[in-house]
């Protein structure tokens, strides 16, 4: 089994570390981390860890969660472009998710849910 | 197609639907039609597993219509289960397999809670890496919508105008769930209230429209329902037995992409529509600037404007615009749902690419009613999974 799965990149997350991989042949870079390159096929991949600083690049305070999410109220969840080039989908726990607009600068942090760690983001 | 509706079909089952639009189907074939000619049956249906606690859902279907022993194939793409049906459907039909086939779609999804269903369609994202972080449906087309208005300095009065369009087509059409335009919910719902509202902006500005996701209200979100819809494909050569009015199969394209949202480069489209749609527009040998009439997948009102120009219709940028301007109404340059699309004439998710075709076939033969485009003779369906992982295409000429 390939080592680049859900439950490692979890596992990292957990840890406070934003884990994705590189393809050893083109150079491109994935998170989450996939088990075959999405730019040239290649299956030499190795870990590449991602500093966590973007740009928020969608948005939207969500006011209609689903069950998991319901303990929560309204909440921002969006997508950030991170520096080095892909982007990641993160819950946004910043106070007052309702200012928060494209274009904000984030670092990544992990929110609790429970026992469960979730990707998400604050700004620095 | 049965009427879509949220309450009306609540004491029935999925099969019931099912037989009901097909029932419509054979009836509308001129020279008459017998369930049996058909030598394979394909059923777009998302989750009748979740739904309805039925699985093994196009076996039930072929069981019910009585035409044991045929192939009988269920087709799961999320919201474009039945668009990627038809395309299956006429496959079959191009591989001689077969010269006649029934394509349907069907969802029964008012027995669960608003609750249930929100987290039925998030099986349709990255169960992973997306609805894990606290997305949802809505969620997802309100970040798209997010990106679309700040890289084009676009505004929620251009979605607006796409919901008060789609409620007056659905106004015209005794198919669809919603048959109000805005201004008679305004007039409803504030009488009600005591209130009054100056226009129909006026009213899906106020408390009355809730935010469901900034910025997509309740007004921007297609609702629950439940419905079938049927038809039938036939060869060419044959379609004389039938009918002497047919519609033909011009072009047909499906593409997928990434299932996560954020694995892609450019939130302000959707890579598999324009590429579904080239390949159709290819093989049906036509431009945008052919199409007459087309259904569009408005599941959120900034889906239908991100559709129209992933479609060529308009350039980047300018779809919101051009709904505000009323280039897309009944009597636009472009008339976009011209049934009320997802927004009014309801969204059974795996029954609405298959409605889209019965859509078209009506509109090309002049079959309309209130909402026909006079004279249409080259339409387009426009069928999205999820938020674009999956999307059909398919072009339709009077034949």
């Amino acid at each position: 089994m390939s080592e680049f799965n859900t439950k490692a990149f979890n596992g990292f997350v957990a840890q406070g570390k934003l884990m994705g991989n590189r393809c050893k042949n083109c150079g491109e870079l994935h998170i989450p981390p996939r088990q075959i390159c999405s730019r040239c096929g290649s299956q030499q991949l190795e870990w590449h860890e991602f500093k966590g600083e973007g740009t928020l690049e969608a948005v939207t305070l969500n006011r209609a969660p689903s069950t998991s999410f319901k303990g929560r109220g309204p909440y921002a969840v969006g997508i950030v472009r991170l520096d080095e080039g892909p982007s990641i989908s993160g819950l946004m726990t910043m106070e007052n998710p309702e200012k928060i607009i494209v274009g904000t600068r984030v670092t990544f942090t992990v929110a609790k849910e429970g026992e469960k760690a979730i990707l998400a983001f604050k700004t620095p | 197609m049965t009427r879509f509706h949220n309450k009306l079909h609540v004491d029935k089952t999925g099969r019931e639907l099912f037989v009901e639009a097909a029932l419509e189907a054979a009836g509308s074939v001129d020279n008459g039609f017998r369930f049996r000619d058909a030598g394979a049956l394909f059923v777009g249906n998302f989750t009748s597993d979740v739904f309805e606690g039925q699985g093994h859902t196009a076996a039930v279907m072929a069981d019910w219509l009585g035409i044991n022993p045929v192939p009988a194939y269920r087709i799961e793409d999320a919201c474009a289960s039945s668009g990627a049906a038809l395309n299956l459907g006429a496959m079959a039909i191009a591989s001689g397999m077969t010269d006649v086939v029934i394509v349907g779609g069907v969802e029964m999804m008012s027995r669960l809670t608003t609750d249930q269903v929100t987290d039925a369609l998030a099986l349709a994202a990255d169960s992973s890496y997306e609805t894990s972080v606290g997305f949802t449906f809505p969620s997802i087309y309100a970040a798209i919508a997010s990106a679309y208005f700040k890289k084009y300095g676009a505004e929620w009065d251009q979605l607006a105008a796409v919901t008060i369009k789609n409620h007056r087509n659905g106004a015209l059409n005794p198919k669809a769930q919603f048959q109000s335009d805005i201004a008679a919910i305004a007039r409803k719902l504030g009488e009600r209230d005591g209130r009054t509202f100056k226009d129909e902006i006026d009213f899906l500005r106020s408390d009355l429209n809730p935010t469901i996701a900034s910025p997509l209200r309740l007004f921007d979100c297609c609702p629950v329902s439940d419905g079938a819809a049927a038809v039938i494909l036939v060869a060419d050569e044959v379609a004389w037995r039938y009918t002497d009015t047919p519609v033909k199969v011009a072009g047909m394209g499906q593409a997928s992409d990434t299932i996560a949202l954020h694995s892609r480069p450019d939130f302000t489209t959707l890579r598999a529509a324009v590429k579904a749609s080239e390949d159709a527009y290819k093989m049906a040998a036509a431009t945008p600037k052919d199409i007459q009439v087309a259904d569009v997948h408005d599941c959120f009102t900034i889906a239908e404007v991100v559709a129209t120009e992933d479609l060529g219709f308009f350039p980047k940028g300018q779809g919101g615009r051009a709904a505000e301007e009323g280039r897309t109404a009944l009597n636009g340059e472009f008339p976009i749902n011209p049934d009320g699309g997802l927004k009014a004439k309801g969204h059974p998710v795996g029954a609405t690419g298959v409605a889209m075709a019965y859509e078209m076939f009506k509109q090309l033969r002049g079959q309309a009613g209130k909402h026909q485009i006079q004279g249409a003779e080259t339409g387009l369906a426009h069928n999205v999974g999820a938020a674009g992982a999956s999307v059909t295409v398919q072009i339709f000429r009077r034949g």
